[in-house]
Formats: structure tokens, sequence, C-alpha cells
């Protein structure tokens, strides 16, 4: 009883963290997978010299824990006068994280979709971009979706990095409400839910988006 | 119809198309038989300008495929007029590369409205005559993966025509199709014939040829070894139009 009287003036502090972490979340996501939408198309499609250079890049981010590329937008970007508030730069290297590795998505799923469906529509006439967005990529976006919707849960999560360089997100204001308040067990049970509550129904959407596009006959996508 | 003159196409070294040479008058159908690797498909695929050429002509209704010929030079045409131009002359294939995420209707209907400018009203409706013809009305809402191989081979048939083309070329439509599925796919093509659609068609199907052919060409090593018209498949000229019918024969 005691620790509940406690937590109710906590809970404030750890809405206006959750509401960071929720901003920054979506910030990454939508950016993000907009940018890796158009990086893997530039990946699929473009010259040599570029693909060279995204892969260079994405090879660095995937080698490269997390933590370290939050830590070099947050440290070593200033040192070459490239400073942001904490916030930004967070989002910058939220966004950067996700483009990259969506990317990596796209990549996969344009190159599943068999090139005969590109040629049938080029051979009807179809410009090269009308054929990108018409027959291409929307069943690019069906192999996808798993990868994708695995790709935002982990990102909503994978925010809570930034708490360790001082970004008061939920991570970091909980972690202050535990110094504070010595509830750790409480605290991070409710940092748990959260987090749950937030990730459970991105899996259901991504599971009903699955299901709907799989209506349409995933079998023709093995070929004939 | 189609005119093609003394083409040259090679991969690297390797020549594809050598010096081919052949004419497809308006409203007839020409043949083109030959045994895997005699560069049949490569010559339609040239004419739908799916591959660039190096060397030689093809032109369609007198104007000329992929490039502009001035002063003795080529010029790669703009993009618009050879995406135009593949429109008015559309493949089908021996896979039949239905797009899968679209119905049968969607299939037929989704060029004139994407590229056309067709109203989307206009375009269903023309699909649903365009099924219809095929024999394929009461299937229009089925996704591929739900229509047999004869199915969606007639209905790539029909996403073609959909474009009204001026030629429509056939890549061994047939041969990923069990004999009935055939027939029903052979029917459709006979219909356009007697029609009077000017056609390309690679087949292996020699008695199907032999009805519906004006004139047949027989290729090897990327060159036109024998041609002529239907009769020539029962008395051959060549050894070895002799030798690939004998194959075909036993096969």
């Amino acid at each position: 009883m005691d620790a509940l009287a406690q937590l109710g003036p906590v809970m404030p502090q750890l809405l206006r963290g959750f509401l960071a972490t929720l901003e920054l979340a979506a910030v990454a996501l939508v950016l993000g997978t907009a940018g890796g939408v158009v990086l893997g198309c530039l990946y699929a499609w473009g010259g040599k010299l570029l693909r060279a250079l995204l892969f260079a890049l994405l090879t660095l981010v995937r080698g490269i824990p997390l933590v370290v590329q939050v830590f070099a937008v947050f440290f070593v970007l200033p040192v070459y006068g490239i400073k942001f508030s904490a916030m930004a730069s967070a989002a910058i290297a939220l966004t950067g994280f996700a483009a990259l590795t969506t990317m990596e998505v796209v990549r996969g799923g344009i190159a599943a979709v068999p090139r005969e469906q590109f040629q049938a529509a080029r051979s009807l006439g179809f410009p090269f971009t009308t054929a990108l967005t018409t027959v291409v990529l929307p069943q690019a976006l069906r192999i996808m979706t798993p990868a994708l919707v695995n790709q935002a849960v982990f990102l909503v999560k994978a925010t809570s990095v930034v708490s360790l360089f001082g970004v008061t997100e939920f991570m970091f204001t909980a972690k202050e409400q535990i110094e504070r308040t010595l509830l750790g067990f409480e605290i991070m049970a409710i940092v748990w839910i959260v987090y749950t509550v937030v990730c459970y129904p991105m899996t259901l959407l991504g599971r009903r988006i699955e299901s709907r596009l799989k209506a349409r006959g995933h079998a023709a996508l093995a070929g004939p | 119809m189609i005119e093609i003159a003394r083409l040259q196409k090679s991969y690297g070294d390797r020549p594809i198309l050598d010096g081919v040479s052949l004419e497809v008058p308006q409203g007839t159908v020409c043949g083109v038989l030959g045994p895997s690797g005699s560069g049949k498909s490569t010559l339609l695929r040239c004419v739908n300008f799916l591959e660039p050429f190096e060397g030689g002509e093809i032109r369609i209704a007198g104007e000329s495929v992929g490039y502009d010929h001035r002063d003795g030079r080529r010029i790669p045409k703009p993009r618009q007029v050879v995406n135009r131009m593949r429109s008015e002359c559309c493949m089908v294939f021996q896979q039949f590369n239905l797009f899968s995420h679209m119905t049968a209707l969607e299939n037929v209907a989704i060029a004139p409205y994407k590229i056309k400018g067709m109203s989307r009203r206009a375009a269903r409706e023309q699909a649903v005559a365009l099924l219809d013809k095929v024999g394929l009305g009461p299937r229009k809402d089925a996704y591929p993966a739900y229509l047999s191989g004869g199915e969606q081979q007639r209905v790539a048939i029909a996403r073609a025509l959909a474009m009204s083309p001026k030629v429509l070329l056939l890549d061994e439509v047939t041969s990923a199709l069990d004999p009935e599925r055939a027939a029903e796919v052979l029917d459709v093509i006979a219909a356009l014939a007697a029609d009077g659609m000017t056609m390309m068609m690679v087949t292996h199907q020699m008695h199907f040829a032999r009805e519906v052919c004006r004139n047949i060409v027989f290729m090897d090593g990327g060159r036109i070894v024998e041609e002529g018209g239907p009769e020539m498949l029962a008395a051959p000229a060549t050894d070895r139009l002799r030798s690939f019918l004998r194959h075909l024969r036993l096969a």
C-alpha cells in the first residue's frame, strides 16, 4: 500500500518520458521507413558506385552496436562542429539506423519479386517508375511485411538506448524515478507493461496485413 | 507490318542473332521454329525492344524500333517513344507472368488505365469483354494463383490485347502447359488469327503452326536456316530442319 501511494506522484513524470519515447519512435519509424524504401530502391536499381557506397554504410551500421552509433552522433560529430540537441541527436541516430536496416529489408523484398514481373510490365509499355510502383513494390511489400513489422517493434524498444546519453525519454525518467523512490521492481514492471502494450498491437496489425495479403494467393510468387 | 533487316545481336563475344531478316505482312501469322538457344526468343524480345541490338533494323508499321537512323548513325529513341511502341506490340510469355497481386480483371485493366489514361470504368468494361472473349468471364475475380496454367495464359493474352496492339508476340506460350490446357490457348490464338491479328509466334506445336501460319522460319545458331510456307514442314529442304522435325516427332 505504501508503495502504491508513492507511485502516484511518479506517474506524471513517467508519462512525460513515455510521450518523448513515442515521439522519438514515431520520427525514427516514419522517416526511417521512408528513407529505407528510397534507399532500397536505389540499391536495387542504382549504379555500381551507389551500391558500393550503400553497402559500405550498411556494413558499418550492422557491424557497430547501436549504442556506439548513438555515441558517435552524440560525441563524435560535435568534434567536427556538427552539434544537435540531445533529442535531435537521438532522432538522427535512430533514423539513420532504421533507414539503413530497412534498406536491406526492401532490397531483399524487391530481389524476391521475380524479374519477369517487371519485364512483363515493361513489355506492355509501362514506364520504369510505373512498373516499379504498380507491379514490383506492391509484391515486394507482401514479402517484406513480417520483416518490416519486426523492424518497427525492435525500433520502438531500441529508443531506450538513448537513455544512456541523458535523453529524457521513458527509460531515462524511469531510472530517475527509481533512484528517487527506490521502487525498482514496481517501476520496471510499469516499463515492461507499457512497452508490451505498445508493441503487441503492432505485431497484431502486422499479422492482419500479412493474412490479408496472403488471401490473394501467395503461391503465385513461387513461380509456376 | 513487321520488317526485320540484317538484325545483329550478341552477348559479349557470343553472337545471338547473326543477320536475321524477315517480313510479316499485316494480318498474317509468322511461326518461328528452332532448337533452344537458336535465338528465337531473343528475336521476339528485340521486336518488343526488351533487348537492345547492335546492328540492323526492325520496323513496325514503318516505324523503326528502338533507334532512329539519321545520317547513317543510330540514335536511341526517347524513352516515351520506346514505351509507346512496346504498348503497340505486346508480348505473351511462356511462363504467363501475370501480376500475382492482381485479379484476372485487374491484370487486364491495369495497363490501359495506367498507361493509356483510359478511365477506370472503361478499362474495367473492356477487361470484362476481353475476358469473355478468351472464355474466362466467370473467373474474372480470381487471383492468378487460383487459375490453371491454361487460364493464366488466356488472361495473359487478354492483358496484351487490352492495349489494342498492332502486333502480338507469342513466346512459346503453350510450352508450360499440358496438351489439354495448350489446346484451350491455341483455340484463342486461332480465333485471333482468323480475326486478322498480326502475330509472330515462337512455338514447338508443328500441327498448329501448319494450320495458322502464313510463313514459317526455322532458326539455328542465330540465323534463319530455312523459310517458307507451312508446306515446308512436310517437305523440308535442309538436312538441319529435317533432323529437327524428326527429333520433335520422336519426343
